[in-house]
């Protein structure tokens, strides 16, 4: 729900019962300023009659009303001429139905003769100009924040405007991008505010991730290039005709070195790359397609050692991926079961809707499970190992948000790795 | 066959020339871009093999002014970072092949002469290594004129070893070349010594003299003046 509809929303519930509370208190303030017109009315009707009274004082037997809203009474003893006010009912002559009045009774002497006079008015209209005045304020009121309501979604569907199109530009943002983004600027203050902090932060951010790609890819080249005039030489050296056997060995075994200390160097800068979420570049991978093409590439080596590759693999099964990240994902786990498979067993690997399972049969760990995917924990009769490769599967699962598991079962000598995707 | 080798490194430059040179190529180097740059403007080469990361300019850009003058040398990329990237923007800058370091030295010699041999319409071309004549067009390999059946590797690694006929070959290198950097890390003596066996014995059978000599803890020669009988 956008912020505009929900704080309409709010602004609407909140209307309602200030207005129910409003009719009743508006009700009640109109029917007090009607009493009190009506007590006044009667009050100025009560000196008419007294001064009528005073002049003309009527015969005993002339008392019954000139009007059914005047009573008048004589009475033996005196009563007093406290004013008593009080709401009644009365039969309406020309509806026939009791209709609310008020009356006012007082007692009223002249010369010897004592009246009692009662006065009384009836509500009637006022009542229902009460209740009308009301309820027309309580639907002006509706109306007027119904369309106050509008008049905001309509002005502030304008005013977001910048906001909005700040958030389409921050939809867009890669930090990898070809061209810096510049945030929209508006004439709003607080929009003006956030697109200036945006553009300080997305700069300071392209600056920090080029400098840390600028320094992986330094580090890489400064790196291999020593390794590789070292292994130059060696391949060099090698030519030569003074050497003997042991020589050759020694320039072997440099060689290998050459290549872990390589690999290792290899390992580490996509690590850090990983890290760095500078593989950005995402396609649609089959996964299947790609264990397919890493398993037929060691045919020729298993074969040599007898051992079989057991496949249900369901190609077509795509996720968003990296495609370089993805080949390293599973061809790591691959090559771990190829390498530490025994000769002549079979390495078991299935593909399929949510997972890639591989086994292979194997001597138990020769360290604690849990350090199994932790950097440079490696198997110390496997001297090319560099200790990375799994840990380099966990930190690209983990950066697709897939699983790793590991399991071995004793009975059966078997290694499993479980990808869930 | 004119090489030009680009690279700032001075000790890298020494040692692949060297060895090219020691291949029968005529190799001139540069060590800038600039210097590149002038360079390719100036002469024809056969084959030009760039490093991507040079002091003042990149290596593409050198690729890129090549392809402008519609140069026919193949080329090569060298970089020493293993980027996707850096490969696909260089090959489809027209760069015909990418190397990441560090490399050894028999395996940029095989990736230029596969290069060339592309180039030079290989439909014809027969490569004769004593007895034993390949024909890449066709991936076929023929002893006393007669066909010989190989399995794919067999026929590569025959190849590999030919390309770099005359020099040590050592193990690692070879199975690197031949199935890719898969066998990275993977104990692959006992597995390269049994391919090897199997190339002897079908070039033996065929009637070929033995041309390739083992060297115990270090590697492989292929020579055709070292023959020795099995």
């Amino acid at each position: 729900m956008k912020l505009l509809h929900k704080t309409a929303l709010y602004l609407l519930i909140a209307a309602f019962p200030i207005a129910l509370a409003g009719v009743f208190l508006l009700n009640y303030y109109i029917h007090r300023e009607v009493l009190h017109e009506i007590d006044e009315l009667l009050l100025s009707e009560l000196i008419l009659v007294k001064d009528q009274l005073r002049q003309h004082p009527p015969a005993s037997t002339d008392l019954h009303s000139w009007d059914h809203n005047l009573q008048l009474a004589l009475v033996t003893t005196p009563v007093s001429d406290r004013l008593a006010f009080r709401d009644s009912t009365t039969l309406d002559f020309r509806e026939h139905e009791q209709v609310a009045v008020r009356m006012l009774r007082t007692g009223y002497t002249v010369g010897n003769r004592h009246f009692v006079i009662t006065l009384q008015q009836s509500y009637l209209e006022f009542d229902e100009i009460a209740s009308a005045l009301s309820i027309g304020v309580i639907v002006c009121f509706l109306v007027v924040v119904a369309l106050l309501l509008l008049a905001d979604v309509i002005v502030s569907r304008q005013i977001w405007q910048p906001f909005y199109a700040i958030i389409r530009q921050l939809q867009q943002y890669r930090v990898d991008g070809p061209e810096e983004t510049v945030f929209p600027v508006s004439n709003v203050d607080e929009f003006r505010l956030l697109s200036q902090s945006l553009d300080e932060m997305s700069h300071r951010t392209r600056h920090q991730y080029a400098q840390q790609k600028q320094f992986t890819d330094n580090a890489s080249h400064e790196m291999q290039t020593p390794l590789s005039v070292l292994s130059f030489e060696l391949d060099l050296l090698q030519q030569s005709d003074h050497l003997d056997e042991a020589d050759l060995e020694r320039i072997q075994r440099s060689q290998q070195s050459i290549k872990r200390l390589s690999a290792m160097n290899q390992s580490l800068l996509l690590l850090a790359k990983i890290d760095n979420h500078q593989f950005t570049h995402s396609e649609s991978v089959d996964i299947g397609q790609v264990v397919n093409q890493v398993l037929d590439n060691y045919m020729d080596y298993i074969t040599h050692n007898g051992i079989t590759f057991n496949r249900m693999i369901k190609e077509g099964v795509c996720r968003p991926m990296n495609r370089q990240l993805a080949e390293v994902l599973f061809a790591n786990l691959i090559k771990n079961a190829v390498r530490h498979g025994s000769p002549n067993s079979s390495i078991f690997v299935q593909v399929g809707l949510t997972s890639f399972i591989i086994t292979n049969e194997g001597d138990p760990l020769p360290f604690p499970q849990e350090q199994l995917f932790q950097r440079f924990v490696r198997n110390q009769a496997l001297p090319q190992s560099t200790g990375l490769g799994l840990a380099l599967v966990k930190e690209i699962a983990s950066q697709y948000g897939m699983r790793v598991e590991y399991d071995y079962t004793g009975a059966m000598r078997r290694h499993m790795f479980q990808v869930d995707f | 066959m004119k090489i030009l080798l680009i690279e700032d490194e001075p000790s890298l430059l020494v040692a692949m020339r060297h060895y090219l040179e020691g291949e029968k190529y005529t190799v001139s180097t540069a060590n800038s871009y600039h210097k590149a740059s002038e360079k390719v403007h100036d002469y024809d080469y056969d084959c030009i093999v760039v490093d991507i990361t040079l002091p003042d300019g990149n290596g593409l850009s050198v690729v890129k002014e090549l392809k402008e003058a519609h140069s026919q040398a193949g080329i090569i990329i060298v970089s020493a970072k293993n980027s996707l990237d850096d490969k696909l923007t260089g090959l489809e800058l027209g760069a015909d092949d990418y190397l990441t370091k560090p490399f050894h030295l028999p395996e940029l010699n095989a990736r230029i002469r596969s290069l060339m041999r592309r180039r030079q319409h290989e439909g014809e071309m027969q490569l004769t290594f004593g007895a034993i004549t390949i024909v890449p067009a066709r991936k076929q390999v023929l002893v006393n004129h007669e066909p010989v059946e190989m399995t794919v590797k067999e026929y590569e690694l025959l190849l590999f070893l030919t390309t770099n006929k005359g020099r040590l070959l050592s193990k690692s290198v070879i199975v690197e070349h031949v199935w890719g950097d898969y066998m990275d890390g993977i104990d692959s003596h006992d597995f390269l010594y049994t391919h090897m066996r199997n190339l002897r014995r079908k070039l033996l059978d065929a009637g070929s003299p033995d041309y390739i000599t083992t060297r115990y803890g270090a590697g492989y020669i292929f020579s055709e003046t070292n023959e020795t009988t099995a």
